[in-house]
């Protein structure tokens, strides 16, 4: 009875602890919630302060941009659901997890329903295996079994797998794991998008070059993601997981950097005549690397 | 005295966890259906933010592709403010100029990094706002 009185008064004391400390306005402790990324920097502006947070494209983002490129849809490149079993750690499950979901954004919004239908389930046991809970709500598993062709409603539901698998991840300070799953995602979404153009395929078809033409735009535009995703790995860079994917990411960089000609195009000339095709066939095998890194 | 420390863990713990998961269902009930037909992308970007904060998201978007960005906030909070510059910090949208509306559809012609600074107007007469509370932004494309 003594012990049971002690709890609580205990709980008593903390609840009117904790309601002073959260929710006060003075309460100026870094606020670990926050959106997508791990880097959270505090900077003392002249009136206000100011955090500041680097945001990563989603895969739903990329494959977007992938599908619009017009280049045809390859179920050879996914990540086989065969290599489930083989994630049997928290960190191996958190890269496979952005991995499917990227794998699902990319098969959804090319309207391959079963590979889809195949593809959530395997995103979401992952997801429970990962201690991450109601990913979608059942009212919407409801709604997807009559309606397994409607192509808004499967791609609203992979973006509430994301973003449920990625934010539980963090509010439970997870945030390894949360950053894992971050880059498995964009790194498969690479994948899809470099594997899916040929740089020394020539076609006779007009929009078939074009469609690459445009891919290999929007692959090299990605350039522009990665402060975010440095960003997200430095912060747990001393997670020996991360640390390589880290260097690896650094290398990516002066690939990026080194693929666009500097100054021998003319004014006015084709983009892809300013790709130096040797520097982005070495992205390509990097990204390839990675990938390989991160799925087996 | 461990009954003490296991409660306060307990506590602290769940409290937070319910301050968080408050805010991730205020932007997927308050602030998602504002995205209308655009898809939302996945990225969830909310934070308990107080009156005298800032917050600014740095991310690349891409050409060929029709964005939305919507704000919101709790119930109780001042008018939210925000605009959008690039990387030069050359002002591409303020909110100010439009009535503070909640919401932005754009699409670029070239892919850049785009800041967006998110702040709460200063109030003539504060006093029966919260002095914190969830804020949230979300991004979405057209299919």
């Amino acid at each position: 009875m003594g012990s049971m009185r002690k709890i609580i008064w205990g709980f008593g004391i903390i609840l009117l602890f904790n309601s002073c400390n959260l929710f006060s306005s003075k309460n100026k402790e870094k606020v670990s919630e926050g959106e997508v990324l791990e880097y959270q920097l505090m900077q003392e502006n002249t009136d206000k302060m100011k955090r500041i947070f680097f945001v990563l494209p989603s895969p739903i983002e990329i494959s977007l941009l992938i599908k619009k490129s017009g280049v045809h849809f390859r179920e050879d490149l996914l990540n086989d659901m065969e290599n489930l079993p083989g994630y049997s750690t928290s960190p191996s499950r958190a890269i496979a997890l952005g991995v499917y979901c990227a794998d699902l954004s990319y098969a959804s919004l090319n309207e391959q329903y079963q590979i889809s239908i195949e593809y959530m389930n395997v995103s979401r046991s992952l997801a429970e295996s990962l201690g991450i809970l109601r990913t979608v709500g059942q009212d919407k598993i409801r709604l997807l079994e009559s309606n397994v062709t409607n192509k808004e409603l499967i791609v609203d539901i992979v973006s509430e797998i994301y973003m449920e698998s990625n934010q539980q991840l963090r509010e439970q300070d997870r945030y390894s794991l949360a950053a894992l799953m971050l880059i498995g995602g964009w790194v498969e979404c690479m994948y899809i998008a470099t594997q899916s153009v040929n740089p020394n395929e020539k076609s006779h078809e007009k929009s078939h070059e074009e469609s690459h033409e445009e891919l290999i735009k929007q692959i090299l535009d990605q350039k522009l993601s990665l402060e975010s995703i440095k960003t997200v790995l430095r912060d747990n860079q001393a997670d020996p997981i991360i640390k390589p994917i880290y260097q690896d990411v650094l290398q990516l960089e002066k690939l990026f950097e080194m693929s666009i000609k500097a100054s021998d195009t003319e004014e006015g000339a084709d983009f892809i005549d300013s790709v130096d095709e040797l520097v982005f066939v070495q992205l390509v095998a990097k990204i390839d690397d990675m990938r390989d890194y991160l799925v087996h | 005295m461990k009954y003490y420390l296991l409660s306060a863990l307990l506590v602290f713990y769940f409290s937070v966890n319910l301050v968080f998961s408050q805010c991730r269902d205020f932007a997927k009930e308050h602030c998602k259906p504002k995205l209308e037909n655009y898809i939302h992308d996945g990225n969830y970007n909310g934070v308990v933010l107080n009156q005298d904060e800032e917050v600014e998201l740095h991310k690349a978007f891409f050409s060929g592709q029709k964005y939305r960005i919507v704000v919101g906030c709790e119930d109780n909070m001042p008018t939210i403010h925000f605009k959008i510059t690039d990387s030069d910090l050359n002002l591409i949208f303020d909110n100010e100029e439009s009535n503070y509306t909640d919401f932005f559809d754009f699409e670029l012609d070239e892919a850049k990094t785009l800041i967006i600074s998110l702040d709460f107007v200063e109030e003539e007469n504060p006093g029966l706002e919260l002095e914190n509370g969830c804020v949230s932004i979300l991004f979405g494309m057209k299919l």
